[in-house]
């Protein structure tokens, strides 16, 4: 399948989606103000990997300085695609979330996440 | 401050300097805003508060003054170009002793006036606890209106703040209103 | 919805803000910024103002002046601002667009050091001493000269700004602190 490769920029992450590397990580700062638009290609592949992979032990890093409350939904809404791949066609997933050692607001939104949705979740200080 | 005299002169220049300096203001625009324009306000910040400002503190203030500048832009998007010219939106961002305090004052529909009131009001009357179950309760029923999560932008900014927003609203016309908000953030 | 004298009695931040929203209306100020100034404020600012220009439907020749001596002022600033930086970096600069009486005004306010302070005010003495045609000869004489400052022609932004302008240069100098000095420049840009 279709890698997904966007660069960041001062305002939007880093994203790479790679099934065949069993690359998954979204890394930098997300402050865009459109944040629907941004995020739809990253669901759309999710979609897809949904549809088409199976037995895939994703490991998917979430590696943000910063986010906007806009990003905010659209994370959960990638969390949520996440949660129907796993343990669905063999595929599992387990969510690392990183945050910098002084950054208790990341971590805190880290441990909120893991609430809202049913999926492995590792909070990883960096 | 700009005294009332209707001609402006160059020695008004520094009074008005020094009157920023005196509340210690670190960055203040005023004026028509746009995306790049708050995009190049966000850098500067950031590099003014790098030098002097640990890691948390420092996020905690780019991150309220995304959202504020996100805030101004939205309401920003629905006004008419004339009122734009005319009532400036304000953002301004000030090291006070032990604070950072940013403000943001821009134009709004009178008929928004009530509603961000209560949210407001909302969000000031809640705790620590009560604002991150609100904060939850809408991230999980995604009741984000559909200006795009107004609601949860406020709600976000008063728990990075830890303190209650201070705000007001003056009504400019029969259509509009000028909406001040002022937010602190402890240095630690 | 509060009163004016609430306003009066709240919070200094608050109170600060209405003030410089009050101020800014009755100055028929358009755009103030005060901070550190980086190109990419400069790119910002200046496309703010080009498209507010635009939508009031402001005359071509106006519009590309009120633009051109905004570069130049912005530049300015910049390059103070730039020797300054190490310094004191608390101490921002600032710029200011307005309209009054059919006239444009551009403002702007920056620490300089004493040392630089005497060549600019001879710099400006001179500008302001010459008519449309002395302007003219100055500038062709500085630019064939290429006797351009260290600091990247300072000079001729001035000789520019004063030319584009058709008016004298208002300025001011004021004691700051300690080998600094507090440079304010007003530019006037009449409509017609």
């Amino acid at each position: 399948m279709d890698v997904l490769n966007l660069k960041g920029t001062d305002d939007t992450p880093t994203i790479v989606l790679n099934a065949e590397e069993k690359v998954f990580n979204i890394s930098g700062r997300s402050l865009p103000e459109d944040a629907a638009s941004f995020y739809n290609p990253v669901l759309t592949w999710l979609d897809d990997f949904a549809t088409t992979q199976s037995g895939v032990a994703m490991k998917f890093e979430v590696k943000l300085e910063y986010f906007n409350t806009a990003s905010s939904k659209l994370l959960l809404d990638i969390f949520s695609k996440l949660e129907s791949i796993n343990s669905n066609n063999g595929n599992s997933v387990n969510l690392e979330w990183y945050y910098e050692d002084d950054d208790e607001d990341m971590m805190e939104a880290g441990e909120e996440y893991s609430e809202l949705v049913e999926l492995n979740f590792t909070l990883k200080q960096y | 401050m700009i005294n009332n005299e209707s001609i402006i002169e160059s020695k008004a220049i520094y009074e008005f300097y020094k009157n920023m300096q005196k509340e210690n203001v670190m960055l203040l625009y005023q004026g028509d805003v746009n995306q790049s324009l708050l995009n190049a306000i966000l850098s500067i910040t950031e590099g003014k508060l790098d030098t002097n400002e640990n890691g948390s503190a420092k996020k905690r203030v780019l991150n309220i003054m995304v959202e504020c500048v996100q805030n101004i832009y939205k309401h920003y998007e629905h006004l008419e170009q004339n009122i734009k010219n005319d009532y400036s939106s304000i953002l301004m961002l000030a090291l006070n002793e032990d604070k950072y305090i940013i403000s943001t004052g821009n134009v709004i529909f009178n008929d928004k006036v009530e509603l961000i009131k209560n949210k407001l009001d909302n969000v000031n009357s809640l705790d620590k606890e009560g604002l991150k179950s609100l904060y939850m309760e809408i991230m999980k029923n995604g009741k984000i209106s559909e200006k795009g999560g107004a609601g949860l932008g406020l709600i976000d900014i008063a728990r990075k703040s830890g303190e209650k927003i201070e705000y007001h609203f003056s009504k400019i016309s029969e259509t509009y209103s000028y909406y001040i908000l002022v937010i602190k953030i402890k240095k630690k | 919805m509060s009163n004016l004298e609430d306003l009066k009695n709240a919070a200094t931040p608050l109170n600060f803000i209405y003030k410089l929203h009050e101020g800014m209306m009755s100055k028929n100020l358009k755009l103030i910024y005060e901070g550190d100034f980086s190109q990419d404020i400069l790119k910002a600012v200046l496309s703010m103002t080009e498209k507010q220009l635009e939508s009031i439907g402001e005359d071509g020749k106006i519009k590309k002046k009120v633009f051109n001596i905004m570069v130049e002022c912005l530049q300015n600033i910049c390059k103070h601002t730039e020797d300054n930086k190490i310094k004191i970096n608390h101490k921002s600069a600032i710029f200011m667009v307005g309209f009054e009486n059919e006239e444009y005004f551009i403002c702007t306010g920056n620490p300089i050091k004493q040392e630089n302070v005497e060549l600019l005010k001879m710099k400006l003495a001179e500008i302001n001493n010459l008519d449309k045609e002395g302007l003219k000869a100055l500038y062709m004489e500085v630019v064939s000269r290429g006797a351009i400052s260290d600091r990247g022609g300072a000079g001729l932004g001035l000789i520019d700004i004063a030319r584009k302008s058709g008016k004298k240069l208002e300025y001011s100098f004021e004691e700051m602190e300690k080998d600094y000095l507090f440079f304010s420049l007003l530019i006037r840009i009449p409509r017609n």
